[in-house]
């Protein structure tokens, strides 16, 4: 069973809130999955290749070229908060 | 029976009908329908294009070959200007500022686009009650779910309330709404159609589907919005235009699934299974049963690999630059934190997370690792089959849909996209759903090989048109 620690340190990497009252029950449904999940095991074998995307070519990385992109006004368009044609936010922390 | 995109047109061209009537009537029908399927309408500007379309028929000038076809479009496919939100919170108020390569496509085609259709959030479920907007409901009994996530495209084409839509298809989010509400639904080879501007969710598996009355008008618009994308970098080379009518079962070989009962399906959709198989018999075909030896490994391997990919994809959701922003915060990381836990629902949250504890590098991602040997197995496997058998074919979804509101809370059943829809996703095949009898029923899905959608196309052409 995975722990509670591990469920916050997971949202914490995840940047996202758990509520305490919730901790138990995705724990509970996360262990299921991850039992289940076991069944993959049966095919862990070292001579099984990996496939991580299915592509007829190889992807080349373009020329580094610079060209004109969105308008400044467009890529501010839904910020919440703008300023004097930045983004901005209600203040500046660590 | 729906819309057909041959007939509304030949309506249009014969004066019997206007194109502004037509999208008016389309309109009309959402509110009557009261379903839930969109999100945003685009009323005035739809109008506003039926009449420049009006006016184009009336002066006989050059048309395109979607003039005058209303569609419902996915809300997680980018619109210049028209609210795309994902069916979340977090995108509720975010507008984009270009357009997907599809609707670039549709738009210079003299396609309508009524408005962005209801999904789950995010794309992550498979009845649209994780929608931020509420739920749609099933148009041939309000009472169901209309399936997911693309609930609100087959809701749309099925209540008549557009004549196509567009939908995405990471594990049978076409296919399975298409099924639930009796019309057809196909999932494309993975890059025939291009995903530049489509939010992604699990990247290798996703891609734009479509949705609609028949496979004729399924392949109108696939000639339209398929094809190579220099914006979309897994995009395959070579256009799109495809033919229909050629296709003949008689004498093919057809891979059906071995001990079908085996796996827990309803009743209802077992006998219009095997009725299927019996018209695909009278139409000639040889059936031949076929294991699937890693079948059984595909629900996991989905739920692992798209786990992850949800983890990684959404991680650029951060409230800065566009999306849901919480001001209470007093670090950089409880900003990203308020920002992203306000905007995401339960279920994306449980979904990032769970993806995010597969990819922890603290026990070196065995599980991810694993799911992406099983990947390629079932892929090979897969492979061939299709070396040795026309087709793979198999019912669309196991179940009837279920009451809306009944959502089971069972943690793997939520993932359990149905086996044989994530069979074509997994593997990168393209799968067609079709229907077999009227109302709520069971459908048939039809996997080929890759980039033989033409063949797979013409085939379910062939089968729709089959004698009764």
């Amino acid at each position: 069973m995975i722990t509670r620690e591990e469920i916050i340190k997971i949202y914490g990497l995840a940047n996202l809130h758990i509520a305490d009252e919730d901790i138990d029950e995705v724990r509970e449904k996360f262990s299921t999955i991850m039992d289940y999940a076991d069944i993959l095991k049966e095919i862990d074998k070292d001579e099984n290749e990996i496939l991580e995307l299915v592509t007829d070519k190889n992807v080349e990385l373009r020329e580094d070229l610079i060209k004109p992109s969105v308008k400044r006004s467009d890529a501010l368009k839904n910020s919440a908060m703008t300023e004097y044609g930045y983004f901005k936010l209600e203040r500046v922390v660590e | 029976m729906g819309y057909k995109i041959s007939e509304i047109q030949g309506k249009y061209l014969s004066g019997e009908l206007r194109v502004e009537d037509f999208v008016k009537s389309n309109f009309n029908k959402i509110r009557e329908n009261d379903l839930g399927s969109y999100i945003s309408l685009d009323e005035e500007n739809a109008l506003e294009i039926a009449r420049i379309i009006d006016e184009k028929i009336a002066n006989k000038e050059e048309l395109g070959s979607l003039f005058g076809i209303t569609f419902a479009v996915k809300d997680n496919i980018s619109t210049k200007d028209l609210r795309t939100t994902c069916a979340s919170k977090m995108l509720e108020n975010y507008i984009p500022i270009f357009d997907a390569s599809v609707i670039e496509r549709l738009k210079a085609e003299d396609a309508i686009i009524l408005g962005k259709a209801n999904m789950d959030e995010f794309a992550m479920g498979s009845s649209s009650e994780t929608s931020y907007f509420g739920p749609t409901k099933n148009p041939i009994d309000k009472s169901l779910i209309p399936g997911g996530s693309s609930s609100g495209s087959a809701a749309a084409v099925a209540g008549d309330e557009a004549i196509v839509a567009l939908g995405t298809d990471t594990g049978g989010s076409v296919r399975q709404p298409a099924a639930y509400c009796n019309i057809v639904g196909y999932y494309p080879s993975y890059g025939l159609i291009s995903r530049y501007g489509v939010v992604a969710m699990g990247n290798t598996f996703d891609q734009v589907g479509l949705l609609a009355n028949s496979v004729e008008d399924i392949v109108k618009v696939l000639n339209v919005v398929g094809g190579y994308d220099e914006k979309d970098p897994n995009s395959h080379e070579g256009q799109v235009d495809y033919k229909l009518g050629a296709y003949s079962f008689i004498g093919k070989k057809i891979a059906i699934v071995k001990d079908i009962e085996s796996f827990n399906i309803d009743k209802v959709v077992l006998d219009d299974y095997y009725r299927a198989l019996e018209d695909l018999k009278n139409l000639g075909a040889e059936l031949v049963e076929v294991e699937i030896d890693h079948l059984k490994y595909a629900n996991m391997i989905y739920t692992v690999l798209v786990s992850a990919e949800v983890s990684s994809n959404l991680s650029r959701f951060d409230g800065i630059r566009f999306g849901y922003h919480d001001s209470n915060y007093s670090s950089t990381q409880e900003m990203y934190i308020a920002s992203r836990s306000g905007g995401f629902g339960d279920e994306v949250k449980r979904r990032i997370a769970l993806g995010t504890l597969l990819l922890s590098s603290n026990n070196d991602q065995v599980r991810y690792k694993r799911g992406l040997k099983g990947r390629k197995l079932l892929r090979d496997e897969m492979e061939r089959v299709l070396n040795d058998f026309d087709f793979f074919i198999s019912p669309t979804s196991t179940k009837l849909p279920n009451k809306l509101g009944e959502r089971k809370d069972d943690p793997l059943s939520v993932y359990d996209s149905g086996t044989f829809n994530v069979l074509a996703n997994i593997s990168s095949l393209p799968a067609i759903s079709l229907p077999i009898r009227e109302g709520i029923s069971g459908s048939i899905q039809i996997i080929s090989k890759r980039f033989e959608d033409e063949k797979l196309l013409d085939a379910a052409y062939a089968f729709e048109r089959r004698q009764r």
